[in-house]
């Protein structure tokens, strides 16, 4: 026999939301759809709103004629990066107990259309380095790599290369126009 | 694609008018909404607005977290309104706006964070497809009963369909209000 559900009404998730006191917990733990209403009215408090105002259309082409292009000229902005992938953060297949875990380290960072493939191979005394920096996909050699004080420019194979004694927390890409930034870094 | 609020700042840091565009297109139903609601007629609201645009502009570099731009730019718009209300007062030149319902001229910060909440919500919305759109809205502010017959008949789609639509709408929501960092 199918058993016909019942499924608790917007405004009775929002008085739950409100009061704090969810009288259909249960429901919830069967029902995926209810679920997620009930997380979005807990988190969009949107119930009773008033619309929003619009801006003209004559502001908003004000507004979009604000020069970002001279961005480009006026100073060097920084821009923060953000880490896309990192080989460490995949779960290795099998280990063997007492075997140091994997010496090398793939990272991709990216800001806008700006990526940095990173590679790290961890040796008895020091860490050596590898990377390629590309610009809208294809490889770019107009940045330089500052890690610290110590500057690296591109060889001729397009790659930067360079060891040092501790990896880097922060990674710097300095380009004519703009720096970018890779922080927080962990090893 | 759908981009999050620091992607589309560094964006606008590079120099990229389309980010910068997008930006706007997030945010200016906020900042008009928070201006209006600090008892702006529609004229000075969109003079307080242009401030706060510009102020961003100009600001692009201190600011440290992105994703909370929606809050940095209520705040910003909430006390340049402030001030220009105070100034048109002194110059006995003050018109009660049309957004103001009890000529208050403070927007709390309680307020300012729904108002926050309803404009990403509502970009999530728009982002879906026309039927999901529909279902979403009913779901959300139909002041009509919600039952599944109510929203079949309102919606013109059968009633058994009603369900399977609304579960797929939910996740596509909120998938999107997630990759923007909204969720």
């Amino acid at each position: 026999m199918i058993r016909k559900v019942r499924h608790p009404s917007r405004q009775r998730m929002i008085t739950a939301v409100e009061t704090g006191v969810v009288g259909f917990r249960s429901h919830l733990k069967e029902c995926v759809s209810c679920r997620v209403l009930f997380e979005l009215l807990s988190k969009f408090r949107i119930d009773g709103a008033e619309e929003l105002q619009q801006s003209s259309p004559r502001l908003l082409k004000l507004i979009e004629s604000i020069p970002i292009d001279s961005l480009k000229e006026c100073h060097t902005p920084v821009v923060k990066g953000y880490l896309v992938s990192d080989s460490w953060d995949r779960v290795a297949f099998a280990q063997v107990r007492g075997v140091a875990t994997d010496l090398t380290r793939r990272l991709l960072l990216k800001a806008g259309p700006i990526k940095l493939e990173l590679a790290a191979e961890r040796h008895l005394d020091k860490w050596e380095f590898a990377a390629r920096v590309y610009d809208r996909g294809r490889a770019s050699v107009k940045f330089m790599i500052k890690i610290g004080g110590h500057k690296v420019t591109v060889g001729p194979s397009g790659f930067f290369y360079w060891s040092s004694k501790r990896p880097p927390a922060k990674v710097r890409l300095l380009g004519e126009s703009h720096t970018i930034e890779f922080e927080g870094l962990s090893w | 694609m759908i981009r999050t609020n620091r992607q589309l700042f560094d964006e606008v840091k590079l120099g990229h008018n389309w980010a910068w565009k997008l930006l706007v297109a997030r945010y200016e139903k906020l900042v008009m909404s928070v201006a209006m609601r600090c008892g702006l007629s529609i004229a000075d609201a969109e003079d307080c607005a242009q401030l706060s645009w510009m102020a961003l502009y100009k600001n692009l570099d201190s600011i440290r977290n992105p994703d909370r731009l929606g809050g940095w730019l209520a705040r910003t718009t909430r006390r340049n309104a402030m001030r220009m209300v105070k100034r048109l007062v002194v110059r006995g030149e003050y018109i009660e706006g049309d957004g103001a319902a009890d000529s208050k001229l403070l927007l709390s910060d309680h307020e300012a964070e729904r108002l926050e909440q309803q404009v990403h919500f509502e970009y999530a919305i728009n982002q879906l497809d026309d039927r999901c759109k529909k279902i979403i809205r009913e779901l959300f502010y139909s002041p009509k009963g919600d039952s599944y017959r109510e929203i079949s008949n309102r919606l013109g789609i059968s009633e058994n369909s009603v369900g399977p639509i609304r579960n797929r709408c939910l996740e596509k929501l909120r998938r999107i209000l997630k990759e923007c960092g909204f969720l």
